[in-house]
């Protein structure tokens, strides 16, 4: 009997048991059919010694999909092939890359998001070379490519994989350097296209206009060939990318084995409270079930902190006895790479019997294929959700998934709610190439690789304007029609793809003298994580930071044993600097624009393994970060206020709970990551904001932090801010003002909706047992403040 | 149109007026040649221009047309949206040294500039520069690249900078041009623009400011190539006597080595006797043993392995080994040795040839 298809699979009867014993914490489920292959024979055209290499491999004929993207690329149409993990995507450019190599040493250039996925691709480009002695070279060029070796990859590599990294930063500026090879460019393969939204994907668009100007320069016009997993709108992501029509191939013709998805909501230990259990419980049961009956798991957690937690959690139950093999791994961005490495390794030959990983494993990183996958927490999209989820699931074999729902509003909302999780299309990837802070750094960046002429176009702002912009700042000078580079600079250098912070941070472990770097934080979130007195966790080893130096990008920790692990406080305010468009009616107003935000990060709390109580703080001392930004906010005035409200406090806890609806609602309605979207609650000239104190109550504070009685302050003017978590924006805040009236329809349904009696945080966040003894439900505040802002724009029949 | 041509005409006034400051002409639209040609007696520190005739033998072999060639950019970093706005060429000729200097008051002098470096390149037998090799041909070459000209000529070409570093490079605080200048030529440049200011007084002169640093960009990048021209006989010169120069003497016998003079080598090194360390030492042993003089050489290897040093033994114990086939002192040498495949094969057959009854017949 084949294996996986009998009554006694063991995916199937771990299935059957979760079912059985927890039936009530189910929500919902489905099964997806096995999906037999779709086949079609090989491309007659096909030169025969590529058709030979392929059957040497064992491919007799192409999956649909496959055979229909060759189609399109062979006759000169840019392409997007959609294609879910292991269904053999990397054929549908390979083989027109290949062909026309063979035919006419056309080059191609593949661009992965990481150097990992780059190494992986062009071992397998290897095979099949060997497979039928093709003779075509493929390499990598990328930071780590020595200098000596970088001569031989521009002028004999018929395939160079690279990252958009260092096509920004080392081959588009050195382009005459390149010159043969733009000149015989035929291929641009972008593989794992859905990685490239929000701000990245915006400058990685300004960068392939970039390789389209400096290609035409040397008069050729390569195909595009993207892939890219499920999402909503691959051929409009596409298009945004290339900046030209793309044909979208969208049906699947891989075969696939069946799968289960369960919806896992954790039991309500305290019914007053609405509180639930964590899903790090559960998910930790799932994954311990899993392993025990012998299935290779990987489990999903939303933060790296959380990897860290569920690793220590899994690790003490299976890696408990050291002399015996490690079972169980941890796998996030962070890592240094040869971690990474070894982990990919280990996964690949069966090693581990159990992952916990961040998104960073989300990404076509090849780790063999798993039984069961667990997802710690919704991963805030549809279409991460399915990408994580894809993870589990080799042909021919039954596989697991269950999403274990955190107490975030969100998640109980799709937990709660099934069918839109079952019944909806994955999100849109947006970008905005056009930002203007973006598109004016990429201005600069091809400016220096060729002049622009009068006339020449670059975007879809007024290119002339932004080049006379840089002509006043000395970076370029004009004459007769064309602005030639004249600054003493690289501009690819001081522009980074990934974020606008200058530099990642290093970890370096100085226990007993040494100077190890253990990992790496990016500037972003170093202010969170690595603050001095924090412990910060490798594979699940608490370090604990000694010194951090700010200016050197350093963290200096050492190695620990605690039993607690620090989570950061986050103070932030904002300041209205310009209204771009506004809804008024004199009680309310909702409008969107542009506002100056400082953040600070004063203390942290420490936090006690699996009680979590709360059994510390620190004070932590850092520089304020600023940033200009987008934001959508509402606000009402103070007389309205004194109407709905016996007093300020309960105000400032409606508005924070409302807030804290809002938000994820928005994230939503954005079709956004949760963490790409801000919140804050405050006095829209920085006057005073509001946070959540130890004792679940609102707090209003004063710019330099000192707490302040509510009834003292003399214009209270609360605002809802949700701001767009980029400096300069990316266009997510102008669409929230667009559906501000789904905003805060959906946020009072969500709150309305919730079966707690007074608040949870799965509606208006954590509430306390006094708040019962308070006199009044800060469910009722939220609601209040909602309705006060609904009452501005009556919400639109669905 | 008009506004362009008005436009045009005023530049054009512009170029031609600094062209009559600087004793240049206009050669094209944007582009001032300055020529002057020096008398061979003329003074360059306490060398003479006469001096540019001397041979530079071993840098190079040639009885030709030598060039020193230096540019001034817009910038240091490198990549395409660099510039060079100027390039200075001096040239050795029987009677004078004959400088030229192309000097760009706009991008449109460009091309005009890279046809004419194109020519000279033509006819040049020998290029001498100081990171030439890594910065300014590669520069000039990509900007030809961006003008859609053909190759530029690749006359042979010696970065004065690469020996200097191998031979200096614990002699002296830094490599610079300057440095060379005052230690070689003992020129002490006076009111000299710094290099590093010249992308500023171009970029200053493109905005409209008066032309003051440009002229003193100009004399910098004049004395810049002719040190060059007088430079490569300088250098040639410590190579014959490093000792004389505090040069490393191995990097001398590495030199002589690389042009074929096998027996020069020897004799700087043994000039540098009593100046050479481990490393030096046994460049002098490796010398000798190649100059058949093994008994010399293995007496420097004897001392040397008596002091620790790990190739003196194992050159020790391929002497004895294949020269001397006195196997028993060649496995004392190689049983010292660290541990690895290759000195495992090497006792492994010693312990074989040692051995009654095998030996030499086995090959």
């Amino acid at each position: 009997m084949q294996a996986g298809t009998g009554i006694d699979d063991p995916v199937r009867r771990l299935v059957r048991r979760l079912q059985a014993r927890y039936a009530g914490r189910i929500t919902g489920g489905v099964v997806l059919p096995e999906r037999p292959a779709q086949l079609l024979p090989l491309p007659g055209e096909l030169d025969p010694r590529l058709a030979a290499a392929l059957r040497a491999r064992g491919v007799q004929q192409l999956y649909s999909h496959q055979r229909a993207a060759w189609d399109a690329v062979t006759a000169g149409r840019h392409t997007v092939v959609v294609t879910p993990t292991a269904s053999g995507k990397t054929l549908c450019y390979n083989l027109p890359v290949l062909q026309a190599a063979l035919a006419d040493r056309a080059k191609a250039l593949y661009l992965f998001p990481t150097k990992a996925l780059s190494q992986d691709q062009v071992a397998e480009l290897i095979e099949l070379n060997d497979a039928g002695s093709l003779g075509i070279r493929a390499f990598t060029f990328d930071g780590d490519t020595p200098g000596d070796a970088r001569r031989a990859v521009r002028t004999k590599g018929d395939i160079v994989v690279s990252n958009p990294d260092m096509l920004h930063q080392g081959v588009l500026p050195h382009h005459t350097k390149w010159a043969q090879f733009f000149e015989n460019l035929r291929f641009v393969v972008i593989d794992e296209m859905h990685t490239y939204r929000g701000v990245f994907g915006s400058h990685v668009a300004n960068v392939i206009r970039r390789l389209r100007r400096v290609c035409r320069f040397y008069g050729s016009d390569p195909v595009f060939v993207l892939s890219s997993a499920t999402i909503a709108n691959p051929g409009e992501l596409a298009e945004g990318l290339i900046g030209e029509p793309v044909t979208a191939i969208t049906e699947n013709g891989a075969p696939a084995g069946e799968r289960h998805l369960l919806l896992w909501n954790p039991p309500v230990v305290n019914a007053d409270l609405g509180i639930r259990a964590s899903a790090r419980s559960q998910a930790t049961r799932i994954a311990r079930m899993a392993v025990k009956s012998g299935l290779k798991t990987i489990v999903f957690a939303q933060s790296r902190l959380m990897v860290e937690v569920l690793t220590k959690y899994l690790k003490d139950v299976f890696d408990a006895d050291p002399r015996r093999p490690t079972r169980v791994a941890a796998y996030r961005g962070g890592y240094l790479p040869g971690q990474r490495r070894e982990t990919e390794k280990a996964l690949r030959a069966g090693n581990v019997d159990c992952v916990i990983a961040t998104s960073a494993l989300e990404l076509g990183v090849d780790i063999g294929s798993l039984d069961v996958c667990v997802l710690n927490g919704y991963p805030g999209t549809i279409a991460a959700t399915w990408q994580r989820l894809g993870r589990a699931g080799r042909r021919m074999r039954p596989s697991l998934g269950v999403l274990v729902a955190t107490s975030q509003p969100l998640d109980q909302y799709i937990i709660r709610n099934p069918d839109f999780f079952l019944g909806s299309s994955p999100e849109h990837a947006r970008i905005d190439p056009d930002q203007l802070l973006i598109l004016l750094d990429h201005v600069r960046c091809a400016a220096f690789e060729l002049p622009f002429r009068r006339g020449d176009r670059f975007g879809k702002e007024n290119l002339e304007e932004l080049l006379g912009y840089l002509e006043e700042h000395g970076v370029l000078h004009r004459e007769d029609d064309t602005w030639h580079w004249t600054e003493d600079s690289y501009p690819a250098q001081s522009v980074s793809l990934r974020s606008v912070a200058e530099g990642n941070f290093v970890v370096v472990d100085s226990t007993g003298g040494g100077r190890d770097i253990i990992a790496e934080v990016d500037y972003s979130s170093a202010a969170e994580t690595i603050y001095e007195g924090a412990i910060y966790m490798v594979q699940a080893q608490p370090y604990q930071v000694e010194r951090l130096d700010w200016t050197g990008r350093k963290a200096f920790v050492t190695r620990t044993a605690v039993d607690y692990y620090t989570d950061a406080i986050d103070y932030t305010r904002l300041k209205i600097l310009d209204r771009f468009e506004n809804r008024q009616d004199g009680r309310t107003e909702t409008a969107h624009g542009e506002v100056h935000l400082v953040r600070r990060i004063p203390g942290y709390k420490k936090i006690r393994y699996y009680s979590h109580e709360n059994i510390g703080y620190g004070n932590i001392d850092l520089p304020d970060q600023e940033m200009h930004t987008t934001a959508a906010w509402w606000e009402v005035a103070p007389e309205v206020l004194a109407e709905c409200f016996p007093n300020r406090q309960q105000a400032l806890d409606g508005f924070l709970g409302a807030a804290y609806a809002m938000h994820h609602v928005a994230a939503l309605i954005a079709m956004s990551e949760p963490q790409d979207i801000g919140r804050a609650v405050g006095d829209g000239d920085a006057r005073w904001f509001a946070t959540v104190g130890a004792d679940g109550r609102g707090q209003m504070r004063r710019p330099d932090g000192g707490e302040q009685d509510p009834a003292q302050e003399t214009r209270f003017r609360p605002a809802v801010f949700l701001y767009d978590n980029y400096p300069g924006g990316v266009g997510l805040a102008a669409p929230l003002f667009d559906q501000r009236a789904q905003v805060t329809a959906d946020a009072a349904r969500l709150i309305r909706d919730c079966e707690c009696r007074h608040g949870c945080p799965a509606c208006v966040g954590p509430i306390l047992a006094s708040d019962e003894e308070r006199g009044f439900s800060p469910k009722t505040a939220a609601l209040t403040v909602l309705a006060q802002f609904q009452s501005n724009e009556p919400e639109k029949p669905a | 149109m008009l506004v362009s041509n008005r436009q045009r005409a005023g530049d054009a006034e512009r170029t031609a007026g600094l062209a009559r400051r600087l004793g240049g002409e206009v050669v094209a639209r944007h582009l001032i040649l300055v020529e002057s040609r020096l008398p061979l007696e003329t003074r360059h520190g306490r060398v003479r221009l006469a001096d540019s005739l001397q041979p530079v033998w071993p840098l190079a072999a040639t009885q030709g047309s030598i060039s020193g060639i230096d540019t001034e950019t817009t910038g240091l970093s490198g990549g395409t949206g660099t510039t060079a706005f100027m390039i200075g060429i001096a040239q050795a000729e029987p009677e004078h040294v004959r400088v030229r200097q192309w000097l760009l008051t706009g991008f449109a002098g460009e091309a005009a500039m890279l046809v004419a470096l194109a020519e000279v390149l033509a006819g040049v037998d020998l290029m001498l520069s100081y990171n030439g090799k890594s910065f300014d041909l590669p520069l000039l070459r990509d900007r030809r690249r961006l003008q859609r000209g053909a190759a530029l000529p690749e006359p042979p070409h010696v970065d004065l900078l690469h020996l200097t570093r191998r031979l200096f490079r614990n002699a002296w605080p830094d490599c610079r041009l300057g440095t060379a200048e005052q230690r070689l030529l003992g020129l002490t440049r006076e009111d000299d623009l710094p290099g590093s200011e010249a992308p500023r007084a171009w970029r200053d002169y493109l905005a409209g400011a008066p032309a003051d640093d440009l002229e003193r960009v100009l004399r910098h990048n004049a004395l810049d190539v002719l040190s060059l021209l007088v430079l490569g006989p300088a250098l040639a010169r410590v190579l014959r006597d490093p000792a004389a120069f505090a040069a490393d003497p191995v990097a001398a016998a590495e030199t002589w080595n690389r042009s074929g003079d096998r027996e020069q080598a020897l004799s700087v090194l043994a000039g540098s006797r009593d100046r050479l360390d481990t490393r030096g030492e046994l460049a002098l042993a490796w010398a000798l043993r190649r100059a058949g003089r093994w008994t010399e050489a293995a007496a420097i290897w004897e001392r040397l392995a008596r002091a620790g040093c790990a190739e003196a033994m194992e050159r020790l114990a391929k002497y004895h080994e294949h020269v001397r086939r006195d196997w028993s002192q060649a496995l004392v040498y190689a049983s010292r040795l660290e541990e690895g495949p290759e000195v495992q094969r090497r006792r492994r057959r010693l312990v074989r040839r040692l051995s009654p009854g095998q030996g030499r017949l086995e090959f």
